[in-house]
């Protein structure tokens, strides 16, 4: 730990150092902005929403570097939806100072990590709230504020991270579809830490390579990302309060190469809570799992194109915070390797104990140099009364049509 | 060498007829291997390398696409070389890295880099016929070419443009995952570098074409090619890449070539 403080000064953890760094470094601009039309099928369950949401987005990418191993990067995000008041917000995604060296890293500021290996669902990635809101896919993250030390060492990478403020789950409101039924209550979140958001969390992940094996270990301490919800009683009506336990998580990730063939999984134990006939917190220990594989059929048919099949089993035996208790999921990557890397993405959620369904597809087509299409589109069958989940998704078979323009 | 001098003297002590084998006692599988011995030879030594493409994407009506890419490579002795390959355009790939360990023997080991979701992926380097970012390259195409990754057999002497003259070796794949047969290649020789190569599919039929030109000398030894031409006959399209800004003992090393660093590249 002692070199990680030795070379720089302390001074570049104040995030003031940051704005008064000499101007004569380049500043560079980059990013992407577009436009969506998002289509559901069938008709609004309420008054506030709508069949279709048209919407504006800008993303821009801030480089600016403040000397040979620092640099400063920033992505911001807005989206105006004239359909939807909730939808129409912004984030800064990152923020963040960097400095680098051979065998360690500094960061300081706002921003996302990725962790862990498999595509239906990321267990082990707890670092970044989800931005449901933006994530048609589960792909899109908040940005978190953090002061991040790496260590790259011959026995692997070490990630050490102190995790400033905790951002809840934006929900939005009526006007957004799909709405948890009962409703989300309009009373203020409630959390077991006393300091509510302004909590302090930390992270710690290795990873190695061993030849063929990629294998990572983490372990998160703080504010659970994902909420368990509690039902109250709000003007006589029913509602569900978001709830924010206290947790520990263990995780494991891997992938290994066998041949042509990726095997994927993802391991997570929580030592967490939930909530007991009293509403009261009690401590509550799980594990998830997420383990498949992934196979590219290699021009198939003497033709260039790629067929990629992936399957995932996923497993939870936390059950109130998520639809994947014992479900496969199934996807299709059809890659077309043409200039304008056509690529269409189909998934299939199937529900191992009720047979619920969701279906997914994505495609995607660059156009010129510059331009992007994308078409996502979900939906749900056969779904099962008790799947409190997939039948929030019930009634809101969607199609996104989004055209970007980079930047 | 040694096996042929050993053939040359045991031919000559015994009789004419065997005498005259004893000229030819260098099969054509092992002067195919000799030029491809001395072609590597050449190019010990190098250390590390940089350089920019600009990729140009044809198709048979005439539309273009351009990729621009840096490379980077460090020589590694005993072993493939190790890669790095940055995109900077088409735009919405910028920032994607490729990071390679090229293996002599077993497949090479490959990581790809997402910038948008900030995701380190492992990628199977078994998927090495298929197109690079839809040009006429194949993956493997653009992969360190080292010796044991073939096995050869001269052909000819034969003239390959101005004031040269090739040895005209075929090629064939080691690797079973190889989307070649074989492949025929033309090597200069005054200065042993690759001038075309024919490649030849599954069905051994000829796929494409790909001639190097606009050599350079660098550090007074080794020859860079500042264009590549791949043509392919059965579809008609066509891609070039126009290399510029070599450079050589930019002073990279192992450490730069490591997945955790994928994320600081610019």
């Amino acid at each position: 730990m002692k070199t990680l403080l030795n070379p720089s000064p302390a001074g570049i953890l104040l995030s003031g150092l940051i704005f008064f760094s000499p101007p004569s470094q380049a500043l560079e601009l980059s990013g992407k902005g577009g436009g969506e039309i998002l289509t559901f099928f069938q008709e609004a369950k309420s008054p506030e929403q709508h069949p279709v949401y048209p919407s504006v987005f800008v993303e821009p990418e801030l480089y600016y570097s403040t000397g040979e191993n620092s640099e400063i990067k920033a992505k911001l995000f807005y989206r105006y939806n004239a359909n939807s008041p909730s939808q129409t917000r912004g984030d800064i995604r990152e923020l963040m100072f960097y400095q680098y060296a051979d065998e360690w890293e500094i960061h300081a500021g706002i921003g996302k990590v990725f962790w862990g290996t498999t595509e239906s669902r990321h267990l082990v990635d707890v670092v970044n709230q989800i931005d449901l809101l933006e994530s048609l896919d589960d792909e899109a993250r908040l940005g978190q504020p953090m002061l991040q030390a790496k260590l790259i060492k011959a026995w692997g990478t070490l990630d050490i991270m102190l995790l400033a403020g905790f951002r809840p789950v934006e929900f939005g409101n009526a006007d957004v579809r799909s709405q948890f039924l009962p409703p989300l209550a309009n009373q203020s979140t409630r959390y077991q830490s006393k300091d509510k958001t302004n909590t302090l969390d930390m992270a710690v992940r290795w990873n190695h390579s061993f030849d063929a094996l990629d294998l990572g270990l983490s372990y998160f301490s703080g504010t659970q990302r994902t909420p368990l919800f509690q039902f109250i009683t709000e003007q006589n009506q029913a509602k569900l309060l978001p709830v924010y336990v206290q947790s520990q998580q263990i995780g494991l990730d891997a992938q290994v190469i066998v041949n042509d063939l990726l095997l994927k999984a993802e391991f997570i134990h929580r030592d967490s809570h939930k909530l007991n006939a009293q509403n009261q917190f009690t401590r509550y220990q799980t594990n998830a799992l997420v383990a498949g594989f992934e196979y590219t059929l290699v021009g198939i048919g003497d033709s260039v194109y790629d067929l990629g099949l992936i399957g995932e089993y996923l497993y939870d035996e936390w059950e109130s915070i998520t639809p994947f208790q014992k479900d496969w999921m199934t996807g299709l990557r059809w890659v077309f390797n043409d200039t304008q890397s056509t690529e269409i993405l189909m998934g299939h959620i199937i529900d191992l104990d009720d047979q619920s369904q969701i279906w997914t597809l994505e495609a995607s087509r660059r156009i010129g140099e510059n331009w992007k299409a994308e078409l996502n589109g979900r939906w749900v069958s056969n779904v099962n009364s008790d799947n409190y989940f997939v039948k929030t998704y019930q009634q809101d078979d969607l199609i996104n049509f989004k055209v970007s323009y980079y930047f | 060498m040694n096996t042929t001098t050993r053939i040359i003297a045991l031919g000559m002590s015994l009789s004419f007829t065997l005498f005259s084998i004893g000229i030819y006692a260098q099969t054509a599988e092992e002067k195919g291997l000799a030029i491809a011995q001395e072609a590597d030879k050449r190019d010990i030594g190098w250390g590390d390398q940089t350089s920019n493409m600009e990729m140009i994407l044809l198709n048979k009506h005439g539309d273009s696409s351009t990729r621009t890419i840096r490379t980077k490579a460090l020589e590694v002795q005993g072993d493939g070389d190790k890669s790095l390959t940055i995109f900077d355009t088409p735009r919405d790939i910028k920032g994607t890295a490729f990071l390679t360990f090229s293996h002599i023997e077993g497949p090479d080991d490959q990581w790809l880099y997402l910038p948008a979701l900030k995701r380190v992926k492992r990628i199977s380097s078994r998927n090495k016929s298929g197109p690079f970012m839809g040009s006429e390259f194949a993956y493997e195409d653009m992969s360190s070419q080292e010796v044991a990754k073939y096995t050869y057999k001269y052909l000819r002497d034969e003239p390959c443009g101005k004031n040269l003259t090739c040895f005209v070796s075929e090629r064939y794949p080691t690797d079973k995952f190889s989307g070649y047969t074989k492949q025929v290649i033309w090597i200069d020789k005054e200065e042993y570098r690759p001038i075309k190569i024919d490649f030849y599919d599954r069905k051994n039929a000829l796929l494409k074409t790909l001639t190097f030109s606009e050599y350079q000398q660098y550090l007074g030894q080794y020859w860079r090619p500042h264009k590549l031409e791949m043509v392919n006959h059965q579809t008609g399209k066509k891609s070039i890449v126009n290399s510029s800004n070599y450079q050589f003992k930019t002073g990279l090393t192992e450490s730069d070539f490591h997945k955790s660093k994928l994320k600081r590249l610019r």
